[in-house]
């Protein structure tokens, strides 16, 4: 539409106007790049840290020539031991979270998708709401959980320090946020798709394993991919029960007034790949998902 | 007619009992691992928990039991206990009287301000090491007063109190000052004034091993009254390991504690600093890259959602590497702004607020700007042409088409951002745990000494976390509950009036 507005300007006003306009582009371009370098800049400043040498906070650009850059920090995080023990105490819990996940929240999501029960839109009232105040909420709920744990503990079931207790706590904080977001995927599914097979006489099982699970594939993998992020990025749980994942281990060292930056930049760098990279695969979803709560108002 | 057979077919379809088939395990798991703790918490709330009463271990109590059950029988070996005690006696006694010497000497030449000379301090140096062993000894017979099979060593605390009072006062401040001096620091004469508070502190502990000394005499004459003493403060040790319900004490010293009222305070005001700021942000980026003038536009709205990419652990730490005083790049680009001073999250209260608005409004733009772009692209082309066509000019345009379209998503997004912000606890924790430091003032309440920047949440985490204050910690959360269910309700009235 532009260009064709553009076009007629050109007719209407001659070449002058065409400078203008190219230049106002150029010119906005530029302001546009400049305010994404600015917003990024906290990013870069990572990257940097963790590539130079020695373990310095660089604030000017000679510091790169001066000190000059390497991948020691990233092979000294690959060889630490305690890294990579967290790594797959990480890799265990977050696992165990996608499969728990995946096995807990679409058949509930499908039931408030096409069933109807008694206090089933209280209950989707009360999810919508914990999902919003989830945060508050769910810190509390951490610390009232750790109570609770330290009392069943001390009864003899051994739950702190317990990485297999970790998948179903995240589960469960998750369990508002996502059984929306897959109840109204199959929302979006013609319900013709399952009634049909009813109506032709299929079983239960024939009608879930050939009807619903294919059709809920993208479903299940954005849940997985959220049940993944949530797992492998939490650290204030894992901390509290003495479970030491990598965001743990992270969080562990990331206090106190002089750490070695580098090296706390190299591992954090690591520990975050996956979710960045698991971000811009599925950059759509993750925004629709994250703004849910004001598109659904 | 038809209707009552389609919801027949429909209740056939799909059977009530298959749905809550499919709903139990998630609800299972959400009721058991987030509703259940919190239950659990409310009643918390009402009790004196802390990480000693809140799960102690059976052998503890048990063993603390036995040792109650254990001094009832004492009578029995009365006289046993009567000698036990009498050696002590004899041996506080010896050094008692030996310590009163060497102070009635050491005073009176203090009292003529003379001084003392090293060799007299070195004569009476073996005489000091062993009132502190006889000391020591003593108390080793106290402790071991009832041969009772216990971990937890039975003391009455009127003797115990004195002993360990003495020992202290008399290692600290008489035995190894002495010691100095008649080592090498002085190698003349002793002053007056030097050997003053030596003197005032062998005075004290000879106070002390007097009261002891008493109480032990007791355990002769008074047998009744001492071990109604030990009973006590077994009885004691046991109340601290049991959970007691409290009422509203909790709540009513929340409301007393400045630190919690300044964290209320801190709160509000982030909430009304820090949602403006991450809005208009947030907006004004939506706008600017919305314009079809931007060669790559997409390119960069795509890198502007970049703090959505990255776990808090690495962002905000990384903002935190950037605000280090005196070291940090930001915090230096902020130095010539703070006159004869660093810019400093760690020393300056207002300093690290500043920084947690910067952070959060770089936290949340994404989310506003994702909202606002996708209102802006809801609106329809013509609608702007049609006024272009018009003769309306872009602030015309801007103001009376394109803001009454995005004014109500963007209203929507403000308040969930609110309730973020409400709620901000990840990034305080991680830029300085809320810190710094620093006796907190408010009106009409006695100061204390606390974190400056505790947000809510995080007042109840660092209570629970760093304090073991479980009860109290619980209480604030329920002050918090209140708050929230405020700002809920506000959400709800908001959303409605849109709806309409």
């Amino acid at each position: 539409m532009s260009k064709v507005r553009g076009g007629m300007e050109i007719f209407r006003h001659g070449l002058g106007f065409l400078l203008v306009y190219y230049g106002v582009r150029i010119i906005l371009t530029v302001i546009g790049l400049l305010i994404v370098s600015m917003m990024l800049y906290p990013v870069a400043f990572a990257v940097l840290t963790s590539l130079i040498r020695g373990q310095v906070i660089i604030t000017r650009f000679e510091d790169l020539q001066k000190y000059g850059l390497t991948l020691d920090h990233y092979l000294s995080v690959v060889t630490d031991e305690e890294f990579r023990s967290a790594l797959i105490t990480s890799i265990i819990v977050s696992i165990l979270t996608i499969i728990v996940a995946v096995l807990v929240i679409t058949p509930a999501a499908y039931a408030f998708s096409r069933f109807r029960f008694w206090g089933k839109d209280t209950l989707l009232f009360t999810y919508l709401v914990l999902s919003q105040v989830g945060s508050g909420f769910g810190v509390a709920a951490v610390i009232a959980l750790y109570v609770f744990l330290l009392k069943l503990d001390a009864m003899g079931i051994p739950l702190l320090g317990n990485p297999f207790i970790l998948p179903l706590i995240y589960v469960a904080g998750a369990v508002p946020f996502q059984t929306w977001l897959m109840k109204s995927f199959f929302d979006g599914l013609p319900r013709e798709l399952d009634e049909a097979a009813f109506i032709d006489g299929a079983s239960w099982g024939q009608i879930v394993f050939k009807v619903i699970l294919p059709s809920s594939k993208p479903a299940m993998i954005v849940i997985a991919m959220f049940a993944f992020m949530n797992a492998w990025g939490e650290f204030i749980i894992a901390s509290f029960l003495r479970v030491k994942t990598l965001a743990a281990y992270l969080y562990e060292t990331a206090t106190g007034l002089s750490i070695a930056w580098a090296d706390f930049a190299a591992r954090t760098i690591l520990f975050a790949i996956p979710i960045v990279i698991l971000y811009a695969i599925a950059q759509r979803y993750i925004g629709e998902a994250m703004t849910y709560g004001a598109s659904k108002g | 007619m038809k209707r009552g057979k389609n919801r027949e077919k429909l209740l056939q379809l799909y059977p009530k009992k298959i749905a809550l088939l499919l709903i139990i395990p998630s609800l299972a798991i959400y009721l058991f691992f987030m509703i259940w703790p919190i239950v659990f918490s409310v009643y918390i709330a009402f009790t004196d928990a802390t990480s000693l009463n809140i799960a102690p271990s059976p052998e503890k109590l048990q063993d603390l039991r036995n040792a109650r059950v254990c001094v009832m029988q004492a009578y029995e070996s009365k006289e046993i206990i009567g000698a036990r005690a009498h050696e002590a006696y004899v041996r506080l006694k010896s050094a008692r009287d030996r310590l009163y010497q060497i102070y009635l000497e050491l005073k009176s030449r203090v009292d003529k301000n003379e001084s003392v000379d090293v060799e007299y301090i070195q004569s009476i140096l073996d005489d000091i090491n062993e009132a502190e062993e006889n000391i020591s000894i003593a108390k080793e017979y106290i402790k071991g007063l009832f041969q009772c099979n216990t971990t937890y060593t039975i003391l009455d605390p009127h003797i115990a109190d004195n002993l360990s009072s003495a020992l202290d006062a008399y290692g600290y401040y008489v035995k190894s000052p002495l010691q100095q001096m008649a080592l090498s620091l002085f190698t003349e004469n002793v002053s007056p004034a030097d050997i003053a508070p030596v003197v005032e502190a062998l005075n004290n502990t000879i106070e002390k091993l007097d009261l002891a000394l008493i109480s032990i005499e007791d355990v002769g004459t008074d047998f009744d009254g001492f071990v109604h003493r030990v009973l006590n403060e077994i009885d004691r040790e046991l109340y601290r390991l049991e959970l007691h319900f409290v009422g509203l004490k909790n709540l009513y010293e929340l409301l007393h504690d400045a630190r919690f009222i300044y964290s209320i305070y801190k709160t509000l005001l982030f909430v009304v600093t820090s949602v403006p700021l991450k809005v208009t942000v947030g907006v004004l980026l939506a706008f600017f890259f919305s314009s079809p003038m931007i060669y790559g536009r997409k390119i960069w709205r795509a890198l502007l959602l970049t703090p959505w990419a990255i776990p808090v652990l690495l962002s905000v730490t990384t903002w935190r590497i950037l605000f280090i005083p005196e070291r940090g790049p930001l915090a230096k680009a902020f130095d010539p702004f703070v006159p004869g001073g660093h810019f400093s999250i760690f020393a300056d209260e207002w300093h690290a607020f500043i920084v947690y608005n910067i952070v959060e409004m770089w936290l949340a733009y994404p989310f506003i700007m994702t909202v606002t772009m996708g209102a802006i692209a809801g609106i329809p082309k013509e609608l702007i042409e049609a006024a272009y066509i018009d003769g309306a000019g872009i602030w015309l345009r801007f103001r009376k088409i394109m803001l009454p379209q995005v004014i109500r998503p963007i209203l929507f997004a403000t308040v969930l951002t609110t309730g973020a912000s409400l709620q901000a606890f990840m990034v305080p924790l991680l830029i300085n745990s809320g810190g710094p430091q620093g006796m907190i003032h408010v009106p009409g309440l006695p100061p204390e000494l606390g974190n400056k920047n505790e947000f809510m949440v995080l007042f109840g985490y660092n209570r629970a976390y760093f304090d073991n204050e479980y009860g109290y910690a619980a209480a604030s959360y329920l002050v918090l509950v209140v708050f929230l269910a405020i700002y809920i309700f506000v959400w709800l009235k908001i959303t409605r009036m849109g709806k309409r």
